[in-house]
């Protein structure tokens, strides 16, 4: 068989990388419509629930019985059970239905029927009632703040960048288990230096994850996890009883708590029961809700490359973050574990999320380099952020994150591992050294960091968690050591436990501490002109990335050679053999440096050393009426004595013109002046005197670069617009005096 | 700056509602200045029955049943020690307790805290754990 070279390029690509498989229904390898997916029913008796999807109460399984005691609204299920999917589906994305008013059906659903309604609606739909139906106004982020060595110094550091960014929640873990306080306690320090008020926690095994919390050391857990078949959650070591106990005490404790679900964990495990990914989590997410969580993090997580391998995966995805937010659940949309080789799908599955907003965009975005990421995720890490935050001024979108300096950035940092070693000095750790600091605040990832005495150190973090040192110890510290700001952060956390406001639905912490949930910020979209839209301060925030530059002021290399002429007054017809070169009106004065980065004075004597190369004599003369190069050219051809003339505009583009053609045509143009180098234009010059003299010319040939028009089209339009500006409509050329600049032998 | 903190005016926070720290200190109370002279503990910065039993009342008041039911369980564990409650969940694990051993913690919530609440979570537990064959075994073999 022949072979393509097309096919073979393609399948090379990272596309090609990733996993496509075809739906295997009894594996649970299925998003939607498994055949063994029950039909939406409900039937009550006595205010029980005798009979839910099809299967009567003497059947029910683990799951079944918590969701039929906990999960549905018994008062408002059979009006809800009664109604039409369709009718349903349409109130998600009816702007004239408020959220309340749907939530309050959406309550007395049943598994199946949740997927009902879903299945109903396009990936658009999705969207627009992801962006009504999320719990929070005003959208956030989370980020990942872990490191391969478990270095101190580092995850302060980077956990400080990361608040100081903008993300309203830090999340890390712990390469090495028994890190885990120290982890905790360098991210809660780093992070109330980079910005007072993120919320922070360590995923540990729960047992840990709750200790951490008791220490005061983290302020929510997003680690209890649940899934969507009974033997599936008894692999997993719990029950739905045993998770929802773990919320209450979370809460008894003063923690905010979130659930995790996701696609394909059940399959995953083998354990699908033939069921289909987005029915099974239908059930976590009612399982999540019954147990009394505020919230979840969902869309597959670390299972994401499972639904992505199969048709529809992704929408099915955007789905189940819906289900969340249909169920009144603050839900953090996952998009953290590595979802893709290819940048296009990550980018464009992304933008289920990112463009209708949800509580918190990533359940971790790898604010780290991937490669130091303890999640195993990283689907967009350090590396992206300007990618980001261009993606956030491009939409006009607010995706949580702020545009920051580099020197801001770095002194942010070196604070915070500052700020750890006062700490670590106060407890008696082992310490973090000048040297760490400085690895710290400037570091890319942990291998910049020096291995510390793994042993030592373990020790240390050990004593700390049995012994009787809290986070106090920590602020005191900080407060008697000059770390006044992260004193007051750590210690009005801590205050915050008390008040409790930060339990309640997708709340967070604003820069001044005050909270924003679900209560005093509730999502009020109805339509165009309502709900969260980003404007005013924010939006000249996002706007303004330390890249984008003031168009206004022409922006010159420090070490452009400028142009040294004098007018010599009106330019008059010339006699004999010679080349009139017609420069635009901004030429040597207000510009002086081509599109390219030439400098006009090189440019200039390049063309006059090639017009002079073939023994033609040479006149400049500067075009005030206009900034156009074929009416620049034109004019000089009239002007010119042998009749041809190079027309040249400030910005490069050049025309060779002879008197009599129209001003739009000419003998040779050179458009993309990018191209042009300043042998270009020696040749130019050349060819303008072979015009002249009547020998024989070949066109000058310029490579076409077809990227030239997306990097040079603003700097054209700038540089255009300067030399327009220039232009005196009335005033006549002027002959100009070149003062001696030789051309470089080219 | 952003968004966020300039609609916080709509906040209706609870700062200002004469909240006590599980040991009885006014939230007022609490400060910088105290802690960093030495004072306080833990405690001092725990959430007590009274303030979970307002986010209780405030969340089931926004029409969340379930939280509210939570927050409430949560209320009754404020003065269980760390350790029982440690105990109790692993308890609640697939295969950990015989139904006898469910039964006296249960008891043990219920009249020892006074937490009839999460007493009767543990009993449904109980109930479905052994209607699902989740419960240890009496000889102390788990089923897996």
């Amino acid at each position: 068989m022949s072979q393509s070279r097309r096919f073979a390029v393609r399948a090379a690509r990272d596309i090609n990388k990733d996993t496509f498989i075809q739906e295997w229904p009894e594996a649970g390898l299925v998003l939607l419509g498994a055949n063994a997916d029950p039909r939406p029913s409900l039937r009550l008796e006595n205010g029980q629930i005798v009979e839910m999807d099809g299967t009567p109460r003497d059947q029910f399984d683990m799951i079944d019985t918590f969701i039929a005691r906990h999960s549905i609204q018994l008062d408002v299920a059979e009006e809800a059970m009664a109604m039409d999917s369709l009718q349903l589906a349409r109130m998600l994305v009816d702007i004239h239905v408020p959220r309340a008013q749907v939530i309050r059906l959406l309550n007395g659903l049943t598994a199946a029927k949740l997927v009902e309604v879903v299945s109903y609606l396009n990936v658009v739909e999705m969207m627009m009632a992801l962006q009504k139906m999320r719990v929070r106004r005003t959208p956030a982020n989370q980020a990942h703040v872990t490191n391969r060595k478990d270095s101190p110094a580092l995850l302060a550091a980077d956990a400080a960048e990361a608040a100081f960014r903008g993300f309203a929640e830090i999340e890390t873990t712990v390469g090495v288990a028994r890190y885990a306080p120290w982890n905790a306690l360098a991210v809660l320090v780093g992070s109330q230096t980079g910005r007072g008020g993120v919320l922070t926690q360590c995923a540990v095994e729960e047992a840990m994850s709750l200790k951490l919390a008791m220490k005061g050391l983290t302020t929510y857990a997003e680690t209890l996890s649940v899934y969507g078949t009974d033997p599936a959650f008894i692999d997993g070591d719990d029950t739905p009883w045993s998770k929802g106990f773990l919320a209450s005490a979370y809460a008894s404790r003063g923690v905010k708590i979130r659930f995790t679900s996701g696609t394909g964990s059940e399959a995953l495990m083998a354990h699908a029961n033939g069921q289909s990914m987005l029915y099974l989590e239908a059930r976590c997410l009612l399982m999540t809700k019954g147990a009394g969580s505020q919230g979840v993090q969902n869309g597959s997580i670390s299972c994401i490359a499972l639904p992505e391998s199969l048709p529809g995966g992704v929408a099915a995805v955007a789905a189940e973050n819906l289900l969340a937010a249909m169920l009144d659940l603050e839900v953090a949309t996952g998009n953290d574990a590595m979802a893709s080789h290819s940048d296009i799908r990550k980018s464009a599955k992304l933008m289920l999320q990112f463009l209708p907003g949800s509580d918190f965009i990533f359940s971790g975005y790898s604010s780290i380099p991937k490669q130091d990421n303890m999640f195993g995720g990283g689907n967009l890490d350090a590396d992206d952020l300007d990618d980001y935050l261009v993606l956030q001024r491009d939409m006009k979108v607010d995706g949580g994150l702020r545009p920051v300096s580099e020197n801001e950035t770095l002194a942010v940092r070196r604070r915070a591992a500052e700020a750890l070693a006062v700490v670590f000095d106060r407890f008696g750790f082992p310490p973090i050294t000048k040297t760490e600091i400085d690895a710290a605040e400037t570091a890319y990832a942990s291998p910049d960091m020096r291995d510390r005495d793994m042993a030592a150190d373990l020790a240390a973090a050990e004593r700390f968690l049995s012994g009787p040192d809290t986070v106090l110890g920590a602020v005191q510290a900080l407060a008697k050591n000059g770390f006044l700001d992260t004193a007051q952060n750590i210690f009005e956390i801590e205050r915050q436990r008390v008040i409790g406001d930060y339990l309640q639905p997708s709340a967070i912490f604003t820069r001044g501490f005050e909270v924003l949930s679900g209560l005093n910020d509730a999502n009020d979209y109805m339509g165009p002109g309502t709900g969260y839209r980003l404007s005013g301060t924010r939006w000249e925030e996002i706007c303004n990335i330390p890249q984008a530059y003031d168009p206004r002021l022409p922006r010159h290399a420090a070490s452009a050679t400028t142009l040294a002429f004098e007018e010599c007054g009106e330019a008059q017809p010339g006699i004999g053999l010679e080349v009139v070169i017609a420069v635009g009106p901004a030429f040597g004065t207000r510009l002086q440096q081509t599109v390219n980065d030439l400098p006009l004075a090189e440019v200039l004597a390049q063309l006059r050393a090639g017009v002079a190369d073939e023994g033609v004599a040479v006149r400049v003369i500067k075009i005030y009426r206009t900034s156009d190069v074929g009416q620049i050219s034109f004019e000089g051809s009239r002007l010119s004595g042998s009749g041809i003339a190079i027309g040249i505009q400030s910005k490069g583009t050049t025309v060779i013109h002879r008197r009599g053609l129209l001003p739009l045509n000419n003998l040779e143009l050179f458009s993309q002046a990018s191209q042009l180098s300043l042998q270009h234009y020696r040749s130019i010059g050349r060819n303008a005197g072979r015009y002249a003299s009547g020998q024989p010319v070949e066109p000058l040939l310029v490579p076409v670069d077809n990227m030239a028009r997306l990097k040079y089209i603003v700097k054209t339009t700038i540089l255009h617009r300067h030399e327009t500006e220039c232009v005196q409509p009335v005033r006549p050329a002027e002959l100009l005096r070149i003062k001696a600049h030789e051309a470089r032998s080219l | 700056m952003t968004d966020f903190e300039k609609n916080t005016s709509r906040a209706a926070r609870s700062q200002d509602q004469g909240i006590t720290s599980k040991t009885g200190v006014p939230v007022h109370d609490l400060s910088l200045d105290r802690v960093a002279g030495g004072w306080g503990e833990m405690a001092d910065f725990s959430i007590s029955q009274e303030t979970l039993l307002h986010q209780a009342e405030t969340a089931a008041a926004s029409g969340r049943r379930q939280l509210g039911e939570n927050f409430r369980r949560a209320a009754e564990l404020v003065d269980v020690p760390d350790s029982i409650i440690l105990e109790i969940y692993e308890a609640l694990r697939p295969y950990r307790a015989t139904a006898a051993e469910l039964g006296l913690l249960a008891s043990q919530l219920r009249l020892q805290f006074h937490a009839p609440e999460c007493a009767r979570w543990v009993e449904e537990a109980a109930e479905v754990y052994a209607s699902r064959a989740l419960l240890k075994t009496a000889h102390g073999n788990s089923d897996r």
